[in-house]
């Protein structure tokens, strides 16, 4: 195990070189693909003329909107409402002008339902671009008139636009924001894996004895700690950017990384209250080896099983891999993930091998004196 | 060796300053209807000769630890050679 550590410490600098590198300078400067930011506002009556400007997102120079369209959130209805007179009159502005009014009818028939979200489409050059739930639209008390003349069949499957070159997905709420994903999410893949490295060798150590695998489960549970505050800093900021809060109380993951890092903080309490280097090494390999199932139950099976929750993949909220990611964001994600952990288990090596020199230097003045 | 541990640390602190990408281009208060762009400092980035500055300035920082870290281990490792002979 240790001679697989070291050959892996040898290659370990150049990937985090090369790897963070490309990420850092490719994942921050390749732009995003066009999308829609926000209109101008959110509530629309029926039997009304709409006048909407909506505000896009690196819309390329020189667009023709070919229409805008609004289209019904309820399941059954796949209809849409279209608007044909749209035009670019700004940089990233889009103003729409209706001239006929929206009929609710079209959309919720003669049921008692008053009012309904919808979705706005925009389809320009041959792409299509949209903002989920943009609007709130409420029947009016003079909306009788049984017209359908602005309301059609709307298939919206395959049609989105997802990557015009080297592009990332510009997804509602994350925008420029999904860049993130290059340094949180590797900051909490290079935490586990250090601290599941630690509890191998900790079990290592409870085997045989040997001080060297003490050194190094306690250096990559250090370093690990750093890992998981890293990730803990760029998930809270992460966090305020498209959930609107720091720390969203009621997220399972939240709390169970909360715990486990605790847990983790506990560790380096235990060790600094013990003497004894044996007694030490010991019970530390102990608690690395029973805290890190508890540690993934926290982090990883609590959050799945839990009702809600806010991140991907956990409670009722669909995975990452479901964002519509397309190849480009894939292309920097894994080599960043590797990247970061090379990184961290370079830096968890150099902390083994101070451990290490420290220890043989004690050993030689000991020898030296008697 | 401890004043090194010590240092090693401390420039563990400025791998943390690789997060200002974040914290600069972040936006706030989102929800279904409106998106607004942090004031501040994503504001001040709108220019990308400024962002492009960011970005090389966080790659020379980035330089600047690797080329540490590298340094610190081959002292480390000619003091395991000395240690162990």
């Amino acid at each position: 195990m240790n001679s697989i550590s070291e050959k892996i410490s040898k290659w370990s600098p150049w990937v985090a070189l090369v790897g963070i590198i490309y990420v850092l300078i490719g994942g921050l400067l390749l732009p995003l693909n066009p999308g829609i930011i926000g209109v101008n506002k959110s509530l629309l009556f029926s039997d009304s003329v709409q006048e909407i400007t909506v505000e896009t997102y690196q819309f390329p120079k020189h667009t023709v909107i070919r229409k805008v369209w609004l289209r019904t959130t309820i399941p059954s209805k796949q209809g849409a409402f279209s608007f044909f007179e749209a035009k670019v009159i700004a940089q990233d502005k889009v103003d729409v002008t209706n001239t006929f009014a929206i009929q609710t009818h079209c959309i919720l028939g003669n049921s008692d339902i008053k009012s309904q979200d919808l979705d706005l489409w925009v389809e320009y050059n041959n792409d299509l671009i949209f903002l989920p739930k943009s609007f709130y639209l409420k029947k009016s008390v003079k909306d009788t008139i049984q017209k359908t003349a602005n309301f059609a069949d709307f298939d919206t499957k395959d049609r989105l636009s997802n990557s015009n070159g080297l592009t990332f997905p510009n997804r509602v709420t994350l925008n420029e924001s999904i860049r993130n994903l290059f340094y949180h999410v590797p900051m909490w893949f290079s935490m586990i894996l250090l601290l599941a490295v630690a509890a191998v060798f900790g079990i290592l150590y409870l085997t045989n004895g040997n001080l060297e695998n003490e050194y190094r489960f306690d250096a990559l549970i250090k370093v690990g700690i750093v890992c998981g505050v890293l990730g803990m800093i760029t998930g809270a900021t992460w966090a305020r950017a498209t959930w609107g809060s720091w720390w969203p109380k009621d997220d399972p993951k939240l709390n169970g990384v909360a715990i486990g890092m605790l847990m983790y903080l506990a560790y380096l309490v235990l060790r600094s209250t013990l003497t004894d280097p044996y007694q030490k090494a010991r019970i530390s390999a102990i608690y690395s080896v029973f805290v890190f199932p508890i540690f993934i139950a926290l982090i990883a099976i609590m959050p799945k099983l839990a009702e809600n929750s806010l991140h991907p993949g956990s409670g009722d909220s669909v995975g990452f891999n479901q964002y519509d990611l397309n190849s480009t964001l894939r292309m920097f994600f894994w080599p960043a993930v590797i990247s970061w952990i090379a990184l961290f288990w370079w830096i968890a090596d150099i902390v083994y091998r101070l451990r290490k020199i420290e220890e043989l230097q004690l050993q030689k003045e000991y020898e030296e004196n008697v | 060796m401890k004043k090194m541990f010590n240092t090693s640390l401390k420039q563990l602190f400025f791998l943390g300053l690789l997060l200002i990408p974040y914290l600069v281009s972040a936006q706030t208060e989102t929800n279904n209807i409106t998106q607004e762009l942090d004031s501040n400092a994503a504001d001040w980035l709108q220019g990308s000769y400024r962002y492009n500055t960011v970005v090389a300035v966080l790659a020379i920082i980035f330089l600047g630890i690797w080329f540490y870290l590298l340094r610190m281990s081959r002292r480390l490792r000619k003091v395991e050679e000395k240690l162990t002979k």
